[in-house]
C-alpha cells in the first residue's frame, strides 16, 4: 500500500483533530503553571511592599518617638508621652508582621533579627534618656551623652532599614523583570500555540472539503455514468442482476423491472418475487436450471417467456456466470435481454425458411418434371416422327408431308424450350461450388460439345489466352455454349461467321451503369461475332427471360439463352452487357470479378 | 447376315414403358447381329429371373431408372452386391440425364450411361456401339467422362 492512499483524507482530518487537542491541552496547562507562576509573584511584590510600607513606619515611628521624647525633655509636658506605650506596641507589631512570613533560616530572617535588636536598644536608649530626664537632678552630661548617642543608635538603625528597604527594592525590580518576562512568555507561547493550532485546523478543514468537493464531484460523475447506463439499458432492452452467494442478497437494474412491466424497485427483492412473472409453461425449466447453476457454480444461458402484469409476452435472454467481487466474494453477475422482436422475427423467417425450403423441393419437382416426364412423351413423338419419317413418308401426300414436317419443327422446338428450362432452373440451385479453373479448358469442352454447329456453319472460333477464375465450372461451360450458339444462330447468310473470345484489358470507359470497373477487381472477357448484330436500344431487353428480338428471318430460339447467361453472370456476382450494329456484328462483354 | 457360328450375344432390358421396349427390340433386330433379347416390364419380374439358378445370365443389361415394383437403381444395388452377376455388363438407359442420377449409377457400379436418344437411327448406333463394345477396355478405363455415353 502507497503512502499516499495509506493517508486518506478523514485518516488526515482525524491525526490534525488529535494533535490540535492535545495541544489545546498542552497550552491550557502552560497556561495554567504560567499563571499561578504570575499569582505567586504578584503576591511577592505585593508582600515586598506591604515589608517596604511596615520598614519605612517603623523608621517613621521610631523618628516620631526621638521628636516627642525631646519634646517632653524641653517642655517637661507629659502629654507627649501619653502614645508611648501604643507607639511601641505598633513598632513590635509590625516587625513580628515581616517576620512571620518570613522562613526562619533564611537571610532576611536574620537581617530583621538584627533589626529587632537594634530597635530593642533604641527602646532602651529612650528608656534612659526618660528616666534621666524625668530624675529630679537631672545629670545633663549623661543625658547629653545618652542623647548623642540615641541619635547615633537612630542613625545606624535608620541605615539599617533603609538598606533593608534597597534590598527589597532590589528584590522587587528582579520579581518586577520575572512578572514582566513570565507575562510575556505566555501571552507569546499562547498566542504561537493559538495560532499553530488554528493553521493546523484550516490545513485539515481546507482539505477536508477539497476531498469532500472532489467526493461530491466523483459522486455526481458516477450517478451520471449510471443514468447513461440505465439509458443504455432501457434503450437496449438489456437489463443486468447480481446474486451474492455469500449474502445470499439479489440485486435487479432498474431496467429489469421495466422489462418485466414493473415500475423500477418494484416489490422484487428474490427469485421468489420473480418466478410468478415466468410463463407457467417454463417456469420448472427455468428454476432448475438456475438451481443447478447455483449448486454447481456453473454458467447458465437461456431463454423464457415472462408474461407482464398486462398479460403481454416477452422473450427474455439470460446469461449469466460466477465472479468474485472486490471483497472476494462469490458472486453470480448476469444479463437479461428483451429478445421478443429478434425472437418473433427468427420464428418468421424460421417459418419463411420452412416455406422457401418447401418451394425449393417443389421447383426441384418442376425441375424433374420438366426434364424427366415431359421429356419422356416428347421424346417418344420424336421417336415415332422418324420412324414415320424413316418407312412411311413415301406413302403421305405433300400435304400430309409438310403438315408432318411441322409437327417435327414443332416438337424440336418444345425440346430445345424444355432443355433451357432445365439449364435456367439449374442456375438458380443453390449448391454452387466455386473452383479455380481454366476458362481456356472449358472453351475447348465448349468447342467440342458444339463442333457440329460450327462445322455446319463453317464458322470460325478464335480463342485468345483466357485467365483460371474461380467459378460454377458447368454454369460457365453453359454460359459460353449459349453465347456461341447464340452467334452461331445470328450469323450473316453468305458470309463465314467469326467468333472471337478473348480476354481484354480494362479501360476507362467500362462501366455497368453508375459502376465503375478496375483492373484490379475484374477480368473483362469479350465474345464477338460477325452476325446480323441489334439495335442498340434493345442491349438490354435481349437478356429478359423468353425476350425474342424480331427480326427478318425467323430464328429457331427459345429466348431463354441469353437470360440464363446473365443469370449465370450474376450468380458469379459478375455484369454481363450487349453492344450491337445492326448488320455488323455484337459484342459481348462479361466481368467477372478476380 | 447373322452369322450362324457367332455366340449370340445375350441382352436383358428391363423398361416399364411399353413403347420403349419396341423400339429397342426393332432397333436390335435392325442390328443384324447375333442376339437374344429377352424383355422385362419392370425391376422385379428382371430380379426374379436373375435369381433364379436355371437362368443364362447376360451378357449385357440394359436398365432403366424409373421403373414400379422396384426401380433402376434398387435393381443396379442388388446385382453388384450378388457375386455371380459380376461378369454382367450394366448400361443404364433412361430419359434423364440429371446429375444426380448419373453420379448415384456411377457409384452404384453400372458400366455406362445411356440417355435415351429422340431419334430411331440415332437409337440403333447407339446400341450398335454398346453391343460391340469391348467391355474390357472400357471398364479398365471407365471414369465419370466415359460412362456418360455421348454419340
Amino acid at each position: 500500500m502507497k503512502l499516499k492512499d495509506f493517508f486518506t483524507p478523514t485518516l488526515i482530518y482525524r491525526i490534525a483533530l488529535g494533535v490540535s487537542f492535545i495541544l489545546v491541552i498542552g497550552v491550557s496547562i502552560v497556561f495554567h503553571i504560567q499563571m499561578s507562576s504570575l499569582n505567586r509573584s504578584v503576591d511577592l511584590i505585593s508582600d515586598s511592599n506591604k515589608k517596604q510600607f511596615d520598614l519605612e513606619k517603623i523608621t517613621s515611628e521610631i523618628i516620631q518617638r526621638e521628636n516627642t521624647l525631646r519634646s517632653f525633655i524641653i517642655t517637661k509636658d507629659s502629654a507627649f508621652l501619653e502614645d508611648d506605650l501604643k507607639v511601641k506596641r505598633n513598632i513590635f507589631q509590625a516587625l513580628n508582621a515581616i517576620k512571620e512570613k518570613l522562613p526562619e533560616d533564611s537571610e532576611d530572617y536574620e537581617h530583621m533579627e538584627v533589626l529587632t535588636s537594634l530597635i530593642q536598644s533604641r527602646f532602651d536608649n529612650f528608656e534612659e534618656i526618660l528616666l534621666l530626664a524625668t530624675a529630679e537632678d537631672t545629670n545633663t552630661k549623661l543625658l547629653n551623652l545618652k542623647l548623642t548617642e540615641g541619635s547615633e543608635k537612630t542613625k545606624v538603625l535608620r541605615n539599617t532599614i533603609y538598606s533593608l528597604i534597597d534590598k527589597e527594592v532590589n528584590k522587587l525590580k528582579i520579581h518586577n523583570i520575572n512578572h514582566r518576562y513570565d507575562i510575556e512568555t505566555s501571552t507569546i507561547t499562547a498566542f504561537s500555540l493559538t495560532i499553530f493550532v488554528l493553521v493546523i485546523l484550516l490545513f485539515s478543514l481546507s482539505k477536508v472539503n477539497t476531498d469532500y468537493q472532489q467526493a461530491q464531484k466523483l459522486n455526481k460523475e458516477l450517478n451520471f455514468a449510471n443514468q447513461i447506463a440505465d439509458n443504455a439499458e432501457k434503450v437496449a432492452g438489456i437489463s443486468h442482476w447480481k446474486i451474492n452467494v455469500k449474502t445470499g442478497k439479489y440485486f435487479y437494474s432498474d431496467n429489469f423491472f421495466r422489462i418485466m412491466g414493473l415500475e423500477p424497485s418494484s416489490q422484487i427483492v428474490g427469485p421468489e418475487h420473480f418466478t410468478p412473472f415466468i410463463h407457467p409453461e417454463d417456469v420448472d425449466e427455468i428454476l432448475k436450471i438456475h438451481e443447478e447453476s447455483m449448486a454447481n457454480k456453473t454458467a447458465s444461458s437461456y431463454i423464457y417467456r415472462i408474461i407482464r402484469p398486462n398479460g403481454e409476452i416477452r422473450y427474455i435472454s439470460s446469461t449469466g456466470d460466477f465472479t468474485n467481487n472486490t471483497k472476494g466474494e462469490l458472486v453470480k453477475i448476469g444479463v437479461s435481454i428483451d429478445i421478443t422482436e429478434e425472437y418473433v422475427s427468427k420464428l418468421a423467417l424460421e417459418e419463411k425458411n420452412i416455406s422457401l425450403v418447401a418451394i425449393n423441393a417443389e421447383l426441384e419437382s418442376f425441375n424433374q418434371i420438366v426434364s424427366h416426364d415431359l421429356q419422356e412423351p416428347l421424346r417418344k413423338i420424336q421417336m415415332f416422327i422418324s420412324r414415320i419419317d424413316d418407312t412411311e413418308s413415301a406413302t403421305i401426300s405433300k400435304k400430309g408431308q409438310d403438315y408432318f414436317e411441322k409437327i417435327r419443327t414443332s416438337a424440336n422446338r418444345m425440346q430445345n424450350l424444355m432443355i433451357d428450362l432445365v439449364n435456367y432452373s439449374r442456375t438458380i440451385k443453390e449448391n454452387k461450388v466455386f473452383v479455380k479453373t481454366n476458362l481456356n479448358d472449358v472453351l475447348s469442352d465448349v468447342t467440342q460439345e458444339l463442333a457440329l454447329n460450327i462445322e455446319e456453319k463453317k464458322a470460325k472460333v478464335k480463342i485468345g489466352k483466357l485467365p483460371k477464375i474461380n467459378i460454377i465450372e458447368f454454369q460457365i461451360h453453359q454460359l459460353f455454349v449459349n453465347l456461341i450458339s447464340n452467334s452461331l444462330k445470328y450469323s450473316k447468310e453468305g458470309v463465314t461467321p467469326i467468333i472471337k473470345i478473348s480476354l481484354e484489358k480494362i479501360d476507362f470507359e467500362d462501366r455497368f451503369n453508375d459502376l465503375v470497373f478496375k483492373e484490379k477487381k475484374f477480368y473483362k472477357i469479350v465474345v464477338s461475332d460477325n452476325g446480323i448484330g441489334f439495335k442498340q436500344e434493345f442491349s438490354e431487353k435481349i437478356f429478359m427471360l423468353f425476350r425474342r428480338l424480331e427480326t427478318e428471318m425467323d430464328y429457331n430460339g427459345t429466348g431463354l439463352g441469353l437470360a440464363i447467361c446473365k443469370k449465370i453472370v450474376e450468380n458469379h456476382n459478375g455484369f454481363i452487357k450487349a453492344d450491337g450494329i445492326p448488320g455488323t456484328g455484337a459484342v459481348f462483354t462479361i466481368y467477372l470479378p478476380k | 447376315m447373322i452369322k450362324e457360328d457367332q455366340k449370340p450375344v445375350h441382352i436383358l432390358l428391363a423398361d416399364d414403358d411399353e413403347d420403349d421396349r419396341n423400339f429397342f427390340n426393332d432397333a436390335i433386330n435392325d442390328l443384324k447381329i447375333a442376339n437374344k433379347l429377352t424383355l422385362f416390364k419392370n425391376g422385379k419380374d428382371l430380379m426374379d429371373y436373375l435369381e433364379n439358378p436355371d437362368s443364362i445370365l447376360p451378357d449385357i443389361l440394359f436398365l432403366d431408372l424409373n421403373m414400379p415394383c422396384k426401380t433402376g437403381n434398387e435393381c443396379l444395388k442388388e446385382i453388384r452386391l450378388n457375386p455371380r452377376f459380376k461378369n454382367i455388363s450394366i448400361a443404364i438407359y433412361s430419359t434423364s440425364s440429371s446429375e444426380k442420377d448419373i453420379e448415384e449409377t456411377f457409384v452404384g457400379g453400372a458400366n455406362i450411361y445411356i440417355k435415351k436418344p429422340n431419334d430411331f437411327s440415332k437409337l440403333k448406333k447407339v446400341l450398335k456401339e454398346v453391343v460391340n463394345l469391348n467391355w474390357q477396355f472400357h471398364t479398365s478405363k471407365l471414369n465419370k467422362d466415359t460412362f456418360f455415353f455421348s454419340i
